[in-house]
């Protein structure tokens, strides 16, 4: 082994700054979930246009939004605004907007999904009683589309708040962001880091079991 | 060979000396807490056709599972043409190899042809060429009335098409005994009679079968015992025209009145 | 400078980082996969002893962000091996093992998806459970979770991305010395999220003609 002296102690003293950041990474994700799932709905109801235009536009939106990394639009909108229109935007804001672009397209996606596996029979039956298009989506459709879409859309919530951890990146203050100012104050980096990934596994995991759970549930009631 | 198919004549003289196929005592199996099987006697002669009924839960698909050890049973004992079963020393895979097994889903191979599904077993157990394997498969797929299948994928067929695959593909093997776990249950009304049509020949041309089933006529036109499994025991056999028209136990006659009750009077 | 000469000055750069992103794609796929097929066997195991860590080691890595484990493997790797390794390698390997996770994910469930009365099937007919599963249960397992897989090294190349924060000369680091370097960060990042489709899209369309294809089948 390397020369190292392993101190956890260190680490501990730590602990508070470091559920500091978690909050910041919490209030990001709330963020940028409030702000994604009715983008969500709109891009998703592009996707489902009649008017070939608006269909295509909003399905290059979620291809391109689906495959792009993170980091390329956190550099993206760390860079570009400033250094090209002069405009400086706050760490927090380019995070919240790279994050929408690629969370609104993966909700979209699932929201879609979920629409499009409702039995076209539904949508028949609401409109045969004399329900207007529009009324038998939003009764009768959507209501069981997004039920069916609840578990996935847990799913994004649960990979959001991985994610916000390459925040730290554009220097917001969030767990990943003080786990690495942490280490690399205290001289123990592995043990910090250590405390941090527990951290995120303590917040992360539960959720997911949890989101397990109305999976069955979900698919019992149906 | 050659039984009649018709029971309740000439059957008892026909079988005055009969030879078991099968033959389970005590056949006990639990899952967790519950008990499904409480001590399952059954004896079944070559050439013989059973039918075993009861209502959902009585371990009729369990019992028949134990037969072929794709369940293993807690208590008792179950002899197949002389091989035990029940001993953990038995070759299973060589012992199953007389026995046929057909289940409610068909379970066809989707990732081969009909003609694949049936020559498979064949050609990788019993290590026949696949000229021979074909020439089975061909004359058994002619003889449930696919002939014209050959090449088509399971999911191109319907539900009656491809149990008839499966029995197919059951038959390839040569077995010695039939198991069908409710062959038609999952089938829609109007594609079971093609498939009800396939086991009476087969119980014609003298197969030894064990077939769990509600199908009411099939038993009463077909099998030569009925054997009623409530709670994980038999309540009650005899022949189908003894069980349905004198049934002597409560539940027996609950049971069929149930079943029956959307039918009209059985002819004889 | 106009743009077309910009282009040409900067396009080989990013490409050349390009190059790199596919290798560490490549290399940890490798081990992810690897790795991943050995974990989903010991999930799948019948004996606590194997299949509980194997469960844990897929729930921890699959509850806790790939950047927490790129640092830490960064720093703790050469000092429990005790050999000094490169930012490059550490990279690989902390990749390789996150995504034997997803993998191992991935391939559990393409197999208990497999309907049970397959494989009942296939012994009943006198198959040994060797040949059961190799001719039976495997060959639609494959089919099976080929679209997840494809999907899964998607997310493993966006991943690689952040190899860019260790130094490492990848698309993404490169693309950022650039947009500074270049103070035009419009086309040097446009760019750089073009190549990025570039390399996953393919993938992308890949993974949805499987997907049709295992739903037709089934």
């Amino acid at each position: 082994m390397l020369e190292y002296s392993w101190d956890w102690s260190a680490a501990v003293d730590g602990l508070p700054l470091l559920i500091e950041g978690l909050a910041v990474s919490f209030v990001l994700a709330l963020t940028v979930m409030t702000v994604s799932l009715p983008v969500s709905l709109i891009v998703a109801g592009a996707r489902l246009s009649t008017i070939a235009p608006i269909r295509f536009s909003a399905y290059a939106y979620t291809e391109m939004l689906r495959t792009l990394p993170l980091l390329v639009l956190l550099t993206w909108f760390f860079f570009v605004p400033g250094l090209s229109f002069g405009v400086n935007l706050e760490p927090f804001v380019i995070a919240v907007v790279a994050f929408v672009l690629t969370t609104s397209a993966f909700l979209a996606e699932v929201v879609r999904g979920s629409i499009q596996s409702i039995d076209p029979g539904q949508r028949e039956a609401a409109v045969a009683a004399g329900m207007t298009s529009w009324q038998a989506a939003r009764r009768v459709v959507l209501p069981q589309a997004l039920r069916r879409a609840l578990p996935l859309i847990g799913a994004v919530w649960i990979s959001l708040l991985k994610d916000t951890s390459l925040v730290s990146v554009v220097a917001v203050h969030d767990l990943m962001f003080e786990a690495r100012v942490l280490a690399v104050t205290v001289y123990r980096p592995i043990e910090v880091l250590t405390f941090a990934a527990l951290i995120y596994f303590v917040v992360t995991y539960p959720q997911g079991r949890l989101l397990e759970w109305v999976f069955q549930r979900v698919r019992v009631s149906e | 060979m050659g039984l009649s198919a018709r029971p309740g004549v000439g059957v008892t003289a026909a079988r005055a000396a009969p030879e078991p196929v099968i033959v389970a005592t005590g056949v006990r199996k639990a899952f967790g807490k519950v008990e499904v099987l409480r001590g399952v006697d059954l004896t079944v002669s070559r050439g013989e056709v059973v039918v075993l009924m009861g209502p959902s839960g009585s371990g009729k698909s369990t019992f028949l599972r134990c037969v072929n050890r794709l369940i293993a049973p807690d208590g008792g004992r179950i002899v197949v043409s002389g091989v035990d079963m029940t001993d953990n020393a038995t070759d299973l895979p060589r012992a199953r190899r007389t026995i046929g097994f057909v289940a409610q889903h068909f379970n066809l191979y989707p990732h081969m042809s009909v003609l694949g599904n049936v020559m498979e077993a064949p050609r990788i157990v019993l290590g026949q060429s696949a000229a021979d394997a074909r020439t089975t498969a061909e004359r058994l797929l002619a003889r449930v009335g696919l002939a014209d299948k050959h090449d088509a994928r399971p999911r191109e067929l319907s539900g009656g098409q491809q149990q008839r695959v499966a029995i197919a593909r059951a038959l390839a093997m040569g077995p010695v005994v039939m198991l069908l776990d409710e062959p038609t249950s999952a089938l829609d009304p109007e594609l079971t009679g093609e498939v009800l049509d396939v086991m009476q020949e087969l119980a014609r041309d003298g197969m030894t079968m064990i077939v769990v089933s509600h199908e009411i006529h099939f038993a009463a036109r077909v099998a030569h015992r009925l054997v009623m499994l409530t709670d994980g025991q038999v309540i009650e056999e005899g022949t189908p025209k003894e069980i349905m028209r004198e049934p002597r136990d409560e539940r027996t006659r609950r049971f069929l009145s149930r079943l029956m009750s959307w039918e009209t009077d059985l002819s004889s | 400078m106009d743009l077309e000469s910009f282009l040409r000055v900067f396009l080989p750069f990013l490409l050349g980082g390009a190059a790199l992103t596919i290798v560490i794609s490549a290399a940890a796929s490798v081990i992810g996969i690897g790795l991943g097929l050995l974990v989903a066997a010991g999930r799948l195991s019948g004996r606590a002893l194997i299949s509980a860590p194997s469960a844990l080691f897929v729930d921890f890595f699959r509850s806790t962000p790939f950047f927490v484990h790129l640092v830490w493997f960064f720093f703790a790797l050469p000092i429990l091996t005790g050999l000094s390794l490169d930012a490059i390698t550490t990279g690989i390997a902390a990749l390789g093992v996150y995504s034997a996770a997803y993998f191992a994910e991935v391939f559990r469930t393409g197999i208990l998806a497999i309907p049970v009365g397959q494989r009942d099937a296939a012994l009943a007919a006198g198959m040994t459970d060797r040949q059961a599963v190799r001719r039976i249960v495997l060959p639609q397992a494959v089919r099976m979770v080929l679209p997840p897989m494809v999907n899964t090294l998607v997310v493993l190349v966006k991943d690689s991305s952040l190899f860019s924060v260790l130094g490492v000369a990848e698309l993404m680091y490169r693309a950022g010395a650039a947009s500074q370097f270049s103070s035009r960060p419009l086309v040097i990042m446009t760019v750089t999220g073009l190549i990025y489709i570039a390399l996953t899209y393919p993938t992308t369309v890949l993974g949805s003609v499987l997907q049709r294809q295992v739903a037709k089948a089934t």
